[in-house]
């Protein structure tokens, strides 16, 4: 039934879409001449990046055989889970189609995960135990949430005690938001957390702040709620411009912020967090290394904070503060996923060892050891955050790069590591930020300066960015 | 640019798709309409009817522009720079020449019935 309804589906988009198709297909990204292969492509990941190689492989290749492995059979839009926790969208707009109908039609789709990878012997164990050997990987595995780093802290709790993380699931953005809802009718402290790891979406930690300190003003109780912003890392944000606006807006709203401070424990039932003060340095995501301190001038913390005015921790490296709340926004520790952190795919030295991610070369996205593996997206050990555009921009070129490998031909086309994200500042308007590897802001839409607030930018987070998506996911953009 | 725009069709596609079995009822009554229209009608009866589509044109372009920034939590506080407003000012104006293009046929049609 579910098949037929999907076939239906199908043939109405494809009828619909073909004079769009044949209209602009010379200016399609994805329009490239299909090659022809007996090759076995296998993709590890079913997320945004996992899909949309499904697509955009499926439509250059002819004669391929492409192997899908991911066990995970819904799809959810992440990129909207912080406008569910900040209570401007319900939980039904991140809820997307199944995965399956997403796949192009002949993909060979393995529920399963991948528990170990071989690129020696190009093979791929799946945790049912079925071994899939490969011609050409391509890892797509996003990354795993390490809850279970902070000591005392249970997934399972998340939406009670005030304890709240829009990361975990859609219901637990929309968890967040009825304890935010809550929290802005009674006031209280509310305190969120950042880790020192690499995160999905980087920006969204500081949107949840923007919004949960809009909904306490729209409410009319923004003095009874008290805000503190805990980061493991120096600064607020990596790309130093931002950094510095964050700040400024910060103060301007009396969101208190202290850095070098990492959630290390949780006491769900005393609602109780214990920050675990970070060496200068040990602290920086590699994605943020370069980034300046923070800047001289900064509003005083919030009283009761372990930090001094401009910000810096007074406490010594691996002291520890108890800070006692009503409401709390943990955003967990990430990683690479075991299977990839455990193989030989992942640095081995390096800032990007640690998290165990995938070692690619940053322009190619082309495995530095192995060159019939590629990456994309979060899993791949590369500077700066990633996001949803961050696949938009480098799909295109993981898929030519791999067609050319697949032909023997050397990776041309070079990723500069574009990444894009509407920072909500508040409900109804938004910043727009595109950077690339360095930090540089490189905006696409001409006369939108990325630091200011704007309409435009929070109309694309409410209603653009998610038909973008589905458009992404089918490898068309 | 063209790349701009191919994304920009992509968005619209994606967000009428759910809508398809609206979309095409509406374009098959628009097709029916317009038939009817160009054979039954004069030439001069376009022109004549050309108003009223106008009016028509003007009353959604200038609904798009009131409602869309309160369809999107938003309000016309929230418009600061020259983009905002270029961007609600030229969706309206998109919106008022769909509906133009589409009432056209059918007004030409009434007003001869």
């Amino acid at each position: 039934m579910e098949s037929s309804q999907i076939g239906r589906r199908r043939l109405l988009a494809g009828f619909a879409a073909t004079p769009l198709a044949a209209a602009l297909a010379g200016a399609s990204a994805s329009a490239q001449a299909q090659v022809s292969t007996q090759a076995h492509i296998v993709i590890v990941g079913g997320g945004t990046g996992g899909i949309a190689m499904s697509n955009r492989l499926a439509r250059g290749l002819r004669g391929a055989r492409i192997t899908l492995i991911d066990a995970t059979e819904r799809h959810d839009y992440k990129p909207g889970f912080p406008m569910v926790g900040g209570g401007v969208w319900s939980v039904d707009r991140v809820l997307m189609e199944p995965t399956s109908h997403h796949l192009p039609r002949d993909i060979n789709w393995v529920k399963d995960y991948v528990a170990e990878f071989d690129p020696t012997a190009n093979t791929v164990v799946t945790r049912g135990g079925q071994r899939i050997r490969y011609d050409f990987l391509v890892v797509a595995t996003g990354l795993q949430l390490n809850y279970k780093a902070i000591a005392g802290m249970d997934e399972a709790a998340l939406g009670q005690n005030g304890l709240t993380s829009v990361y975990a699931s859609p219901q637990s953005a929309a968890d967040t938001w009825k304890l935010m809802d809550t929290l802005r009718r009674t006031g209280g402290r509310l305190v969120t957390s950042v880790p020192q790891t690499p995160i999905r979406c980087g920006g969204a930690p500081v949107i949840m702040a923007y919004l949960f300190d809009d909904q306490a003003r729209s409410a009319g109780t923004r003095d009874r709620v008290h805000m503190h912003f805990y980061t493991a890392l120096g600064t607020l944000f990596g790309q130093p411009d931002f950094n510095r606006d964050i700040q400024r807006r910060f103060g301007e709203r009396d969101i208190g912020f202290s850095f070098r401070q990492r959630l290390t424990g949780i006491d769900i039932g005393a609602r109780r967090a214990t920050f675990t003060a970070v060496a200068e340095g040990g602290g920086a995501r590699p994605a943020a290394a370069g980034a300046p301190a923070a800047a001289a001038g900064a509003p005083a913390a919030a009283t009761g904070a372990p930090v001094t005015a401009t910000g810096a921790p007074v406490a010594a490296t691996g002291a520890q503060t108890t800070v006692d709340y009503d409401f709390i926004h943990v955003v967990p520790p990430m990683s690479a996923n075991d299977s990839v952190r455990n193989s030989d795919l992942a640095w081995k030295e390096g800032p990007f060892a640690g998290g165990g991610w995938l070692e690619v070369n940053r322009e190619t996205l082309q495995h530095r050891r192995f060159p019939n593996v590629f990456g994309i997206g979060d899993i791949n050990g590369t500077p700066r955050g990633k996001s949803a555009a961050t696949i938009k921009g480098s799909a295109p070129i993981v898929a030519h790069n791999l067609i050319r490998v697949i032909q023997n031909q050397l990776p041309d086309q070079q990723f500069n590591g574009y990444s894009s994200c509407p920072l909500v500042t508040r409900v109804g308007s938004a910043q727009l930020l595109e950077i690339d590897y360095d930090g540089n802001l490189i905006p696409s839409i001409p006369f939108v300066d990325p630091l200011a607030d704007s309409f435009f930018a929070w109309v694309m987070k409410d209603r653009l960015l998610k038909p973008a998506y589905v458009a992404l996911l089918r490898g068309r953009i | 640019m063209l790349y701009n725009i191919w994304m920009g069709i992509n968005i619209v596609y994606e967000m009428l798709l759910p809508l398809l079995w609206l979309v095409v009822l509406l374009a098959l009554a628009w097709g029916l309409t317009l038939v009817l229209a160009l054979k039954r009608a004069p030439k001069t009866q376009w022109r004549r009817s050309l108003p009223i589509t106008a009016l028509f044109g003007l009353v959604a372009a200038a609904l798009t522009f009131v409602f869309v920034p309160i369809l999107t939590h938003a309000g016309f506080s929230d418009l600061y720079k020259f983009i905002d407003w270029m961007f609600l000012i030229g969706t309206a104006l998109a919106i008022g020449v769909v509906v133009m293009v589409a009432t056209w046929p059918g007004l030409t049609w009434l007003k001869k019935a």
